[in-house]
């Protein structure tokens, strides 16, 4: 290979890897809310290393510990929604720096009244063996509020509910529609599909 | 020499791999500069909020009009004398990206703490932005920016940090600065 060619193989080598490590980082970070949402104690487990620490409100303390906790605060609600957002990421060899903002919505249980909040997750993750995971969490808190939710739990019944546990649509492989939404649609004109045209160069 | 024809594909491959990665990098920057932009904001952070923007650029923001360096001293101004707290999160985001210029759509969801501590407001815009690359960096050249929701204050604010969670700070003492980030020796030495 000419020297030319290999610097340039170098170069896409170093840009292709830092992309990479971009998207596991923020793989790793929709993960954690997806646990925390589903009550999922394993995706929450393998988003952070055995020896990371977690700082969320009093609670300070080593990932076993740390799930069990969350769990047991999230499961106080009738049901959690939170949503990753302003994201920036520093990346200094096998060590990130990251503030991930994150908003969520909350259902009280046996009530009307709703919270939202925002806050930021702020977060030192390392690469170990090639992946990305959490060694250090805190949990900062921006905003919260509590409204009237009836307005939520009047339309529970006209949409999907989503379950926290295995039976979430989510977790389905393939995806697939439920028997009685199945019979709905076959009732339905299926269209047909387009005569294929040459695609274009 | 039979394998110069072969040499010279994988030349080829090389060069519109390094195209398609090129455009990679380039929606990250993009994206990156935009998230910069909140940051600096919720942070009171000036310099951070400047690397966002060309010197010569534009933003349009409510009654304001005019280059990056007024636009931080008017916003703070604003945030500093009508809000106690403010968080600004960017959602949807679609970017069109033609050589050196940028188009980008970016929607934002805020929400607001009123000076009295009680109240919260949300709302939602956009950021609609013309970006150029220039000397290798992305930086937004022309900025409007959109409302077109709101609502509140038919909300109670809870306490910003109940049970113990850190609040945020306009300042560099923000957690978020923090190199190499660690805990403070005061919530250390409540480790279980």
């Amino acid at each position: 290979m000419s020297k030319a060619a290999e610097t340039r193989l170098r170069r896409l080598e170093k840009e292709l890897r830092y992309l990479r490590d971009r998207q596991d980082i923020f793989d790793c970070i929709h993960r954690y809310t997806r646990g925390l949402d589903r009550l999922d104690a394993r995706i929450l487990t393998g988003v952070y290393h055995p020896d990371a620490v977690d700082n969320h409100s009093g609670f300070v303390g080593y990932i076993p510990e740390f799930v069990k906790w969350g769990i047991a605060l999230e499961a106080r609600y009738a049901s959690t929604h939170h949503g990753i957002t302003t994201h920036t990421c520093d990346i200094d060899g096998d060590t990130a720096h990251t503030e991930s903002y994150v908003h969520w919505f909350l259902r009280l249980k046996d009530s009307d009244r709703v919270r939202a909040g925002g806050g930021r997750y702020v977060d030192r993750l390392e690469r170990r063996n090639g992946a990305w995971k959490i060694t250090l969490r805190r949990l900062l808190m921006d905003w919260q509020l509590e409204a009237d939710g009836a307005l939520w739990n009047a339309n529970v019944e006209s949409f999907a509910l989503g379950t926290r546990d295995h039976g979430d649509p989510s977790y389905q492989r393939p995806l697939t529609l439920p028997a009685k939404l199945a019979r709905q649609l076959a009732a339905k004109p299926k269209p047909k599909p387009k005569p294929r045209t040459a695609r274009r160069k | 020499m039979t394998d110069q024809p072969d040499l010279q594909a994988v030349m080829e491959e090389l060069r519109r791999t390094r195209q398609r990665l090129q455009r990679l990098e380039d929606r990250q920057a993009i994206l990156d500069c935009i998230n910069r932009y909140c940051r600096g904001l919720d942070r009171h952070d000036k310099d951070l909020l400047l690397t966002v923007y060309h010197p010569d650029a534009t933003d349009h923001h409510g009654s304001f009009v005019g280059p990056p360096r007024a636009y931080a001293d008017w916003i703070m101004k604003f945030f500093d004398d009508n809000r106690s707290y403010h968080q600004h999160c960017i959602t949807t985001h679609s970017c069109e990206i033609d050589g050196d210029t940028a188009h980008a759509e970016s929607y934002v969801v805020f929400a607001s703490v009123e000076k009295d501590g009680k109240t919260v407001r949300l709302g939602g815009g956009r950021y609609i932005d013309r970006l150029e690359r220039r000397a290798g960096e992305w930086r937004i050249a022309v900025r409007q920016a959109t409302i077109e929701w709101r609502c509140g204050p038919a909300s109670t604010h809870l306490s910003p940090a109940p049970d113990q969670y850190p609040e945020g700070t306009w300042d560099k003492n923000d957690l978020s600065y923090l190199r190499p980030f660690r805990l403070p020796a005061e919530v250390m030495r409540r480790r279980i």
